[in-house]
């Protein structure tokens, strides 16, 4: 069974988002032994898992890789094997991108079905039962019932990881921020006026967080388009996090 | 990547369920999704994923059918620039190919 070895290590790979490409054989013009359309193998740079079915394929799919993953882009490439062309289809293997979402109030409530519509993967963190369940958020991927600091220490944050502060209040805010500040994520917003905000900022740059850190978090959150009601909100954070998500601003 | 997709894949493999896996491997002009985006299609034909919905989704379903009835992978090319794709409302007029496996075939 080697492509559920093959879909076992890709799911590892996303999972711990590694730096990976996934190659697939496509398509093969003749005849060559042990190759075949459908012979998957993972490059994730040091290891390579599987194989095409030649020593010589597989070492020209690790050429190719390294720019594969930097164009963030998959490609169809034609490989020579002996005498016959071999098509393979190399992808980037990026995780989908997830949007963790702090608080479960009315506003949580709207980002998770706006950003399950958008196609991200949706957690949602709230400490009070009442509001981190099931019937609030029926396409949340996960719901998370717990003080904000446990939990955070238990969710891996990553370069795709988007994060809604949108909590009840400013304490709350402060501590979600504080827990987060300093991760990878590829995207930082906080709820609140232009005050509670600077508020909530000034905490932390006087416990020493650095500039340059409290600078990357969108707050006011979300693109300004005058949004109102928490629907509006929500789709104007939305609207934010693809900007950020496709142009990386 | 869909990482819901790729666990759907592994579990449908894992207990032997006839399925194919689909995955656009080229796009030119105007398409409904990227190369990368893929769909899983079981024997009895319900889908995890899109390709991007309509006629395209619908004729990939129909041809991952056939692969998993014979076996073998195939390139589908889907062509949404003829005449015809405007009349049956394929509004993209791109072309694509689709890439389609099985992942465990109808024995």
């Amino acid at each position: 069974m080697a492509k559920a070895a093959f879909l076992r290590q890709l799911l590892d790979a996303l999972e711990e988002q590694k730096q990976a490409v996934a190659a697939t054989i496509v398509k093969i013009n003749g005849d060559y032994p042990g190759v075949a359309a459908g012979n998957s193998l993972l490059w994730t740079g040091e290891v390579q898992h599987g194989s095409l079915g030649s020593k010589e394929l597989d070492e020209k799919v690790a050429g190719l890789a390294p720019e594969v993953l930097a164009k963030h882009r998959p490609v169809l490439e034609t490989l020579e094997a002996g005498n016959t062309a071999v098509t393979v289809f190399l992808e980037p293997v990026v995780p989908r991108p997830e949007i963790l979402i702090l608080g479960g109030g009315h506003v949580g409530q709207q980002v998770a079905a706006v950003g399950k519509i958008a196609g991200y993967r949706v957690t949602v963190v709230d400490d009070r039962p009442d509001f981190a369940n099931r019937a609030l958020f029926p396409t949340a991927d996960k719901i998370i019932c717990n003080s904000f600091t446990e939990a955070l220490k238990q969710i891996k944050i990553g370069p795709m990881t988007f994060i809604t502060i949108v909590t009840r209040g400013h304490r709350s805010d402060y501590e979600c921020l504080r827990a987060v500040i300093g991760s990878p994520a590829a995207y930082i917003g906080m709820i609140g006026s232009r005050r509670r905000a600077k508020g909530v900022l000034e905490l932390l740059e006087a416990e020493g967080v650095a500039t340059e850190l409290l600078q990357r978090v969108h707050s006011p959150i979300g693109l300004d388009i005058g949004g109102e009601t928490p629907a509006e909100i929500a789709i104007s954070i939305l609207a934010q996090i693809i900007q950020v998500y496709r142009r990386g601003k | 990547m869909d990482r819901e997709l790729i666990e759907a894949a592994l579990a449908l493999l894992e207990q032997k369920q006839p399925c194919a896996l689909a995955t656009v491997i080229q796009v030119k002009g105007s398409a409904p999704r990227e190369a990368g985006t893929k769909m899983l299609i079981s024997a009895d034909g319900s889908i995890t994923g899109t390709i991007g919905g309509g006629c395209a989704e619908a004729a990939v379903r129909q041809e991952a059918l056939e692969v998993i009835k014979r076996g073998c992978p195939t390139i589908y090319h889907l062509d949404m620039t003829a005449d015809t794709a405007a009349d049956e409302g394929m509004v993209c007029g791109g072309v694509m190919d689709v890439f389609i496996e099985p992942l465990v075939a109808l024995a």
